[in-house]
């Protein structure tokens, strides 16, 4: 969900069409009637961040769908952003547009191929800008699960308290089936819809 | 007797909808969307000796009118189950049937032990047909033998009425349903899932981390639909609960025209959580319409007359 509107009565989603469900929604001609079960789980942080503080935003392709409702309720926070996106290519950064004029702070892009802004994964993007003496008072991210693996890797040594938006195949989506789960550093598996899907990097077993 | 009461047995039910377990949690996940109470009853997550990992991810994937799971029987382990879950589930009125595994007949018996002193459990299910785990499961369901032995040890360890769930996989379903059956079953539930396998075609690896998992949804239905059918014409009398791909009034109308006295609501659950309270105003509607009860439901098709190609049924 990247954000509600409630003057405007209306709650914006992002999609990436990957299968017959989104391909649904997709088509879905304008005034249909959706049924919609949520909201479900738990959201980031926000609420104790001082005004000042600077925070990074990571996404990873459909990844930055959740961010303008964040950038939103950051910038109200009066904390400033960088955003870091990146893709595999150009195209995966698509959405970028979207966000111009909501980023209160640095946007960087970087692409896979080198076809749009830093060459590279996003987050040596972020990983070049802390040894350059960046700080952030917390990272917020969301993308595929290899990227978060390589970002637990930056932000873990730099001792940046981290929000990680976990992605995986759910089944109910209120911690019934058990489908999703992740693996856990403090037990077995994590149940990503209930007990996430915002996880912090320390409890997610790499 | 209300038009929607039904008697399996020794165990009798407000109605026939029931949700499978697996498929419900420990049933306070649903209660936003459920009265529990208002269900004929609710087949607890299988129930094992001590908490229990399951899996490693994935677990699950989308297949066409269903999905594949290999959760591996994840659980809090029978303590925490009558500690934690059983006393809120008492407090909302629902009826349990707690579903039971092991690795050993001994783990059945202990689990099954534990469970007889304790309030407010409505029957016990036998789970002998897990296909995603590597011991136990559906070892036992997929040996009549095996199942027999298994059956009279736990027959003999519980007064409360006793449900024996079936496996599809089994080499012969008929075979099996018996042994459960002359061990002492006063009910059987069929079917688990069908063991089947999904590759992503760009790793052409497993897409559950499992290798295989069990099919479920819609998709199996009519397989379903015939099992019960077999079962209920090879034994007759043998109360059945139906399961596999219901999540429409039609379904259970189906199963309970094979010969099932209740259903099971399963993998619908999660496309629609509310969907088995749903079914059961539906059916009370459909039976006040056509003044009819569950009980006049049951069987009909057999009641019908012999069935098309029936003896052609394997081929």
């Amino acid at each position: 969900m990247a954000g509600p509107d409630p003057a405007a009565g209306t709650v914006e989603f992002l999609l990436k069409t990957i299968g017959r469900g989104t391909a649904a929604l997709e088509e879905l001609p304008e005034g249909s009637a959706v049924r919609l079960l949520g909201p479900l789980g738990n959201t980031f942080t926000v609420s104790d961040l001082p005004r000042g503080a600077r925070v990074a935003i990571v996404a990873g392709g459909i990844g930055a769908a959740p961010f303008p409702m964040l950038l939103k309720a950051l910038g109200n926070a009066g904390v400033a952003s960088d955003f870091y996106f990146g893709g595999r290519n150009a195209r995966e950064l698509a959405l970028a547009a979207r966000f111009s004029g909501a980023v209160t702070g640095e946007t960087i892009l970087s692409t896979d191929d080198g076809s749009l802004g830093e060459k590279g994964f996003v987050t040596q993007a972020l990983s070049r800008r802390l040894n350059g003496g960046a700080a952030y008072a917390r990272v917020f991210a969301c993308g595929p699960m290899p990227m978060f693996a390589a970002l637990a890797k930056v932000v873990g040594p730099a001792g940046i308290p981290s929000e990680f938006s976990t992605e995986a195949e759910m089944g109910c989506g209120f911690g019934a089936c058990l489908g999703c789960v992740i693996p856990g550093t403090d037990k077995p598996f994590i149940v990503s819809c209930s007990e996430g899907p915002i996880l912090a990097p320390e409890k997610i077993k790499w | 007797m209300t038009p929607l009461a039904v008697r399996l047995g020794p165990l009798a039910l407000a109605n026939p909808i029931t949700t499978a377990s697996g498929t419900f949690g420990y049933g306070l996940e649903f209660t936003d969307f459920v009265n529990l109470a208002s269900l004929g009853g609710l087949c607890t997550k299988g129930l094992s000796l001590k908490p229990h990992a399951g899996n490693p991810p994935p677990r699950i994937c989308e297949t066409p009118a269903g999905m594949l799971n290999a959760i591996g029987l994840q659980n809090v382990g029978i303590d925490a189950f009558l500690s934690e879950k059983l006393p809120n589930l008492r407090a909302l009125g629902a009826t349990v049937i707690a579903n039971v595994w092991g690795d050993l007949e001994d783990d059945y018996v202990t689990v099954v032990r534990a469970l007889e002193g304790a309030e407010g459990i409505a029957a016990v299910e036998l789970n002998i047909s897990c296909p995603n785990v590597r011991q136990g499961g559906m070892l036992f369901g997929n040996s009549p033998p095996l199942t027999h032995a298994l059956v009279a040890k736990v027959r003999a360890a519980t007064k409360r009425p006793l449900i024996v769930k079936l496996s599809p996989n089994a080499p012969d379903l008929i075979e099996s349903a018996r042994a459960a059956h002359e061990a002492g079953a006063d009910i059987l539930s069929l079917v688990n899932t069908f063991v089947g396998m999904a590759i992503d075609p760009e790793t052409a690896k497993p897409r559950i981390s499992f290798g295989t998992g069990g099919l479920s949804g819609p998709a199996i239905r009519p397989l379903a639909v015939r099992m019960v059918y077999q079962v209920a014409k090879a034994l007759p009398g043998v109360p059945l609960m139906g399961i596999g791909g219901i999540a429409e009034l039609s379904d259970v109308l189906e199963f309970l025209a094979v010969g099932a006295t209740a259903v099971q609501v399963g993998t619908a659950n999660f496309k629609d959580p509310g969907v088995s309270g749903r079914l059961v105003r539906e059916l009370a509607a459909y039976c006040e319409a056509r003044k009819t009860t569950v009980a006049d439901l049951v069987g009909r098709a057999h009641r019908a007359g012999k069935v098309g190609g029936e003896a052609g049924a394997e081929g």
